[in-house]
């Protein structure tokens, strides 16, 4: 992904057709093919071998019947997606990711900026800052969920939520097993922010940093002079591109939601999570590695990345993503 | 529900070896777990090897909590090895998320010969992933408990031989129930009360499962004098069992209901602490309750609800199936026959010398001492009155709609009625889309 700003100008020209004709003829460099070849032929052998491969593989699976088998034979057409579609629960699962996307993307598009304009601003300590938002973002999502539950929203009244709910005099809450009011989304949201917000607080850092400081001081000349002024005219407009590269891959990200689903909601061996804050992969996992069926998930497997696709592709037609300024 | 037997690995489910990133990048795993598999397929695998052997058996055990199990294993397995010098067998131990695990294996030609699982769908017996075992249990069958072989049974045909029954119910706190002067409530009405008077101060009066669902939902039906299934048809839509959740349902409403625990139902803790008065649970964690809360405890089956019903001992377990398309099935038979049916002694260690489960033989657990006195001899005589269980035809794609259901009765306060004959139907789609086996 690329992080530099519009205004950065480091692109290269391209070189006039002549020239780079010029330049093949000259010398063909054997050796340098053959170190490119064996350095990228294993990773290429094993994209191919363990990602395209196997997605083929599921593509024919999801017009199969496969269940309990991943033979490819018995067709069925486009049985699976009509069960899918059919199933109100895969339906539920969809509107629940979707209307989660919007909620959780915004929320850390705005904290990751924010804390990034802020940290930018400090004079002293941007370091130890600038590590400390970012430090969640190594932690693996499994460990985080299991803090979240166990420890800041776990329902005994000895909870962190619970203490600080009775510092107000609320009696303790039991906080992902309450769906109506759905209290759980608050446990769901706020683990993903901690782990997501410092790793985009960072990339709008890089891109912040690589404004031009003639412009900050061009513009206070013409006469901005308040700090939102400044934001509003200069930093946010020349960070477009990495606004439009953070939305996306937080869109991406939230449509892949499954591990804090997975760990937070689910009751230990009772099993996947219930209906509710149950998100189209943890559907899926269940039904593939739970009742193993293997065709019906792969057919939902393809609908999730269409669905992906789709909105990034609506959201960069929204926003001219890549477009040249 | 689902098989309460994973107790020991559950706490580490959630750090099993799958990714949201893996799942989702190659879209399907399936065939790159099985290439995977096929690779790694021995991470911890150890057993009986001998050179001279010529047929080597592939044995998969879950990872056992208790400690001893696994060299007990191994040791089993080199006895049989002494006595068959012909047959290696090579035990491997699979920590983690074992169902998946187990699942990606016996899709390929190199799956284990000889595994454990806790119920036996259609799809398995379809797909040869078991074969039938009728031939070597014989005229033991009389002998194993029935609820056991239910789950292992399609057509009359016994696709698994049973290795230990665990054994589910209520837990109580005597002091408790004593000190708010309640008596073991006998009927879901006194639970429910029960539960609200037992409610006090950090004490909640009762603990099904963290989402206040786990425990409950697989014996609503039972306790009605109903039943889930009826052979091929879905048939817990009745106006007794919408009665019984919509009892249930208060002790969810009334905040009686202790709530996402530090830990689960099938772990002791929550009773021990005194979090909870009133707790679900298995006869595994009487070891536990004996050391640390000797003489404050009882035990009794879940109540019974309504004119015709009846209380329920629910039974899970772990038994033993043979690989339909391993290479050596008649060699793979005798093993498990000469290990679960005719050795006594080693269903008698494996059950109670590592932790405490009841052996599936009626001879065998009525020569278990330790199964003679006290909370347990009370355990065993409950399971014998009250136990039961689902057939093999309750697969997970059959009872997810079901347990829906009761997630939206209980915690969201739905129609119970209505919301039960809407998952009927489903659960019948998932019925008559199962395999006739």
């Amino acid at each position: 992904m690329s992080i530099r700003t519009a205004s950065s100008g480091e692109q290269t020209a391209p070189r006039s057709p002549q020239q780079a004709v010029g330049a093949r003829r000259r010398r063909v460099d054997w050796p340098a093919w053959r170190a490119f070849i064996l350095l990228t032929a294993p990773i290429v052998a094993g994209l191919v071998i363990f990602k395209y491969v196997a997605m083929g593989w599921g593509l024919l699976l999801s017009f199969s019947e496969a269940r309990g088998t991943i033979s490819l034979g018995n067709w069925v057409g486009v049985d699976n997606y009509r069960q899918l579609f059919n199933d109100p629960r895969f339906q539920d699962a969809l509107t629940m990711i979707v209307l989660f996307t919007l909620v959780i993307v915004p929320i850390t598009f705005g904290i990751s900026l924010g804390l990034a304009v802020l940290v930018n601003r400090l004079r002293r300590g941007r370091a130890f800052f600038r590590t400390t938002f970012f430090i969640p973002a190594a932690v693996s999502y499994v460990v985080a969920s299991l803090v979240w539950k166990m420890s800041l929203f776990s329902g005994v009244p000895a909870s962190a939520a619970n203490s600080l709910a009775g510092l107000f005099g609320q009696e303790p809450t039991a906080w992902i097993a309450t769906v109506d009011p759905p209290l759980y989304w608050i446990v769901i949201i706020t683990v993903r922010l901690w782990l997501q917000v410092g790793l985009y607080m960072i990339l709008f850092l890089a891109a912040i940093q690589n404004i031009p400081a003639e412009l900050y001081e061009a513009a206070r000349v013409d006469g901005a002079r308040s700090e939102w002024k400044l934001f509003r005219h200069i930093t946010f407009p020349l960070l477009r591109n990495t606004s439009v590269a953070v939305t996306m891959l937080l869109i991406i990200a939230a449509f892949q939601a499954f591990d804090e689903f997975y760990n937070l909601l689910s009751t230990g061996l009772a099993g996947a999570p219930g209906p509710d804050g149950r998100p189209p992969l943890v559907y899926l996992y269940d039904v593939a590695m739970g009742q193993q069926d293997y065709g019906l998930g792969s057919a939902g497997a393809f609908v999730v990345t269409l669905l992906i696709v789709a909105f990034t592709l609506a959201q960069s037609r929204l926003t001219g993503f890549g477009k040249e300024d | 529900m689902e098989a309460p037997e994973r107790k020991f690995r559950a706490m580490t489910s959630a750090t099993s070896g799958f990714s949201r990133r893996g799942f989702l990048g190659s879209s399907l795993l399936f065939v790159g777990g099985v290439a995977l598999n096929a690779c790694t397929s021995d991470p911890t695998g150890s057993g009986s090897g001998s050179g001279a052997a010529k047929v080597t058996l592939n044995h998969w055990y879950h990872e056992y909590g208790e400690q001893g199990t696994r060299e007990a294993a191994m040791r089993y397995a080199a006895d049989y090895t002494k006595a068959n010098p012909d047959v290696a067998v090579k035990v491997t131990w699979v920590p983690g998320d074992y169902k998946t695990k187990w699942q990606s294996s016996v899709l390929t030609p190199d799956g284990p010969d000889v595994y454990e699982i806790n119920e036996v769908t259609p799809d398995m017996v379809q797909q040869q992933q078991v074969t039938a075992l009728d031939d070597i249990i014989g005229s033991t069958k009389s002998e194993l408990n029935e609820h056991a072989l239910g789950a292992l049974t399609h057509s009359g045909k016994t696709y698994g031989v049973p290795m230990i029954i665990d054994v589910m119910y209520l837990y109580y706190r005597k002091s408790l129930l004593a000190g708010a002067g309640v008596q073991p409530p006998t009927t879901l009405t006194d639970l429910v009360a029960a539960s609200k008077a037992l409610t006090k101060g950090k004490t909640k009066g009762i603990f099904v499962g963290n989402d206040g669902i786990a425990g409950m939902r697989g014996v609503i039906a039972f306790s009605t004098g109903q039943r889930y299934l009826d052979g091929r048809k879905a048939v817990y839509a009745t106006p007794e069992i919408a009665d019984a959740l919509t009892v249930a349902r208060q002790m969810f409403t009334s905040g009686s209901m202790l709530l996402n625990y530090t830990t689960e139902w099938y772990q002791p803790d929550a009773l021990i602490s005194g979090a909870t008065a009133i707790a679900w649970g298995g006869m595994w964690a009487l070891p536990a309750l004996q050391k640390q809360i000797p003489g404050d405890f009882g035990l009794l089956p879940w109540p019974k609800h309504g004119a015709a019903g009846k209380p329920v001992v629910i039974l899970g377990g772990w038994s033993q199936v043979v690989n339909g398309k391993s290479k050596n099935v008649e060699a793979a038979k005798k093993y498990v026959q000469w290990l679960w049916l005719q050795n006594a002694e080693v269903q008698k260690d494996w059950a109670l010398s590592y932790g405490f489960h009841v052996p599936p033989r009626a001879s065998t657990a009525a020569s278990a001492t330790a199964l003679q006195s006290g909370e347990a001899k009370t355990a065993v005589e409950i399971l014998n009155q009250y136990g039961i269980r689902n057939t093999a035809l309750w697969a997970p794609s059959v009872q997810k709609p079901y347990d829906d259901a009761v997630s939206d009765i209980i915690k969201k306060n739905a129609d119970a009625a209505a919301t039960l004959t809407k998952a009927q139907a489903q659960s019948q789609q998932a019925l008559d889309a199962l395999p006739q086996v």
